[in-house]
């Protein structure tokens, strides 16, 4: 679209050399003039014609001067050009520059641009310039913006004078409504100046920068879209103007609004995480970590950014990550235990669930999500620990250690199988009472059938029944919760032995009744009675000395039985 | 009637030596003697048939054969009304307790000696 203006300065310039008499001097100068000119008599007969107005009418010269200038005009436009002439040569106002429909010869139209002066003697001075190829260019614009599938505004003078129908529909406007507004009111408050003060530029043919921009706009039913504008500069219908073409960009801005949610939330998710996150490059650098790994480490985000994992493994540790890292590489999940070195100096213990990052099915790092276990270990380590020393004080004692749970041995010592004389397959299958001679059963599972929880009964002496042989024990236990299930734990004190040794003492002290004291018994019943049957005091003297050497011995022998000493 | 007593004992020179003891304290019983558990249940017996019913029995534990507690038993068996007393050297074993158990009413401990033996029958027989 070109600028007609220039051109159209000539007119009045014209109009003087005309008016001043001085035509034919001029007159070969108008006839090469590049814009049609005509001169129209009062009665609407051409006097003048230049070539260019022959070639735009396609008349030759003889067949227009001395014709009605609505001869070169299109049947639609005839009656208001003639309309115009009369009441201009009425002195009236009409417009002086329009366009029309120029009928050519071989009966084709074209666009024509007039500008018209009244001269003096009730003439008209018309310049004339072909503009078919311009109304052309701008039909075919209009029809492409018509079926474009974005939004084209163009505006001269702070209102929008074109718009195409996608720009209808995202505005909410009608070409008739958005005339009356200034295109910036349309736009959200906070953009508003910028956007008038750059269209302002526009309009005046500046180049300005930037040429794209988001912008958010209001619709004519108040909702705010927002739009990617790609703006230039143009002349349209002979004058500057500013071009837009627009994209609603509505549903990706809240795309990414969802997105810059959804983000949040995933970065709170990592930085909140207890886990420890990590991110590291191909060559095993961290890229990325969250607050939980760092400090887990006793590090700051900012002390760990670029260094490797590998600086940080614990050097026994250092080929095993070597491997996992290599497994990364060839595209392998992992899911490991590993020990890194904190700031510290301590040893910390992860597991770590990894997997490999590809970019472009390039190899572009690994992610990791840590897990420090290190109390859990060490927790471990101190069941293990209390566990063994347990296990050894249980299977070092001296007594038999068992525990009962729905009347069947869920637990028993090595010791307690020793005792009863089974192995652990065979005392789980039977009933614990089983163990119990016969003959103590009743008072035995009486005594049990009282244990409470964390209240010791014991039993009485007691005997068991280990395989063919019996064998004397007590008892002394308590209910206890084990494997979440009341169950009663009982140490066996085999006492079996100790009553052999009590037999033994037992028999002995009857031997030594037996054997000693029937015989002191009778030395004494003798003495007593010879002492009374002979007459010699020193008979009877030597009687009683052998009497009280008797009781000497006597006593020695109470003493042993009834103290196991001996002393008289 | 004279009262009577059974004194099973295996010792002779015990059996001597009480016999003595219970003559020269003149209690006026008639004192049998038996050698053995076995002989004891069988004198004990043949004495209630003779309408001689020992009044006290006097017991050893310690015997040939079978004890003075199964004895004991066996006579309280024939007799539940039997009287027996314990003159035992076992004064401090369990066998005291087996033979009161067994029906025994007293024991005498072997150290307390003839005359304590004595003092008891006296007791006893009331004189």
């Amino acid at each position: 679209m070109l600028s007609h203006s220039i051109p159209f300065i000539i007119v009045p310039i014209l109009a003087i050399f005309v008016v001043d008499r001085r035509w034919e001097l001029y007159k070969q100068f108008f006839e090469e003039s590049p814009v049609g000119i005509t001169v129209v008599e009062e009665n609407g007969i051409i006097s003048f014609a230049n070539k260019k107005f022959s070639q735009i009418c396609g008349y030759p010269m003889a067949e227009i001067i001395g014709e009605h200038f609505t001869k070169f005009v299109a049947e639609e436009d005839k009656e208001m050009m003639q309309d115009f002439h009369e009441r201009r040569m009425k002195g009236e106002d009409v417009p002086q520059e329009y366009e029309y429909r120029c009928l050519r010869k071989d009966g084709k139209i074209r666009h024509v641009k007039i500008k018209i002066i009244k001269l003096p003697e009730n003439r008209t001075l018309a310049c004339k310039i072909d503009v078919t190829r311009e109304r052309e260019m701008q039909e075919l614009f209009e029809r492409i913006a018509e079926t474009a599938l974005v939004a084209i505004f163009i505006y001269q003078g702070g209102r929008i004078v074109y718009m195409n129908r996608f720009a209808e529909e995202i505005t909410g406007y009608s070409h008739e409504e958005i005339k009356n507004i200034n295109y910036w009111d349309m736009v959200v408050e906070e953009y508003r100046d910028v956007v008038r003060e750059r269209g302002k530029r526009r309009e005046r043919g500046e180049d300005v920068k930037p040429m794209m921009y988001e912008i958010p706009f209001y619709t004519k039913d108040g909702r705010k879209r927002w739009a990617f504008f790609s703006m230039n500069t143009i002349v349209y219908k002979g004058k500057p103007a500013g071009i837009a073409t627009a994209v609603d960009i509505t549903e990706i801005k809240e795309m990414e609004a969802e997105m810059e949610k959804s983000r949040e939330k995933y970065r709170m998710l990592v930085e909140l995480s207890q886990e420890g996150i990590c991110m590291d490059d191909e060559e095993g650098k961290i890229v990325f970590l969250n607050d939980a790994f760092a400090s887990s480490l006793g590090y700051k985000k900012g002390e760990l950014i670029g260094r490797k994992v590998a600086e940080l493994v614990y050097l026994k540790d250092a080929k095993k990550l070597e491997r996992e890292e290599e497994k990364r590489r060839k595209g392998k999940k992992g899911k490991y235990e590993i020990r890194f070195l904190a700031k510290n100096g301590e040893v910390k213990t992860f597991i770590v669930s990894s997997t490999p990052l590809y970019k472009d099915n390039q190899f572009i790092g690994s992610l990791s999500v840590n897990l420090d276990i290190t109390e859990r270990k060490k927790a471990e380590e101190r069941i293990i620990e209390s566990e063994s020393l347990y296990r050894a004080i249980t299977e070092y004692s001296p007594n038999g250690i068992f525990i009962v749970q729905g009347g069947k041995f869920v637990f028993a010592n090595s010791k307690f199988l020793n005792i009863v004389g089974r192995d652990g397959k065979s005392i789980s299958d039977i009933d614990y009472s089983m163990l119990i001679h016969p003959e103590d059963r009743e008072e035995i599972l009486k005594i049990f059938s009282r244990a409470k929880k964390m209240e010791e009964v014991s039993t009485p002496e007691f005997r068991l029944l280990a395989g063919d042989k019996i064998r004397w024990g007590v008892i002394n236990g308590a209910m206890i919760d084990y494997k979440g299930e009341n169950a009663f734990l009982g140490v066996l004190t085999d006492i079996t032995e100790i009553k052999e040794i009590h037999e033994k003492e037992k028999k002995f002290i009857e031997r030594v009744s037996h054997y000693f004291f029937n015989p002191i018994c009778i030395a004494k019943g003798y003495i007593h009675l010879a002492k009374e049957r002979i007459s010699s005091e020193e008979d009877v003297i030597m009687l009683e000395k052998a009497k009280l050497a008797i009781e000497r011995v006597e006593n020695v022998v109470k003493n042993i039985v009834r103290e196991g000493e001996i002393h008289e | 009637m004279n009262n009577v007593l059974l004194i099973v004992e295996d010792e002779a020179d015990m059996q001597d030596l009480m016999k003595k003891y219970i003559e020269k304290a003149g209690l006026g019983i008639e004192i049998y003697s038996a050698f053995s558990g076995e002989d004891g249940i069988e004198k004990y017996k043949e004495l209630m048939e003779k309408g001689k019913k020992p009044d006290l029995v006097i017991m050893d534990l310690k015997m040939p054969g079978i004890d003075g507690v199964e004895a004991t038993r066996r006579i309280m068996k024939i007799d539940k009304n039997a009287t027996i007393y314990g003159f035992t050297a076992f004064f401090d074993t369990d066998w005291s307790e087996r033979l009161m158990a067994a029906g025994a009413k007293k024991i005498i401990p072997r150290y307390l000696g003839f005359d304590g033996l004595v003092k008891e029958l006296k007791e006893f027989f009331g004189k």
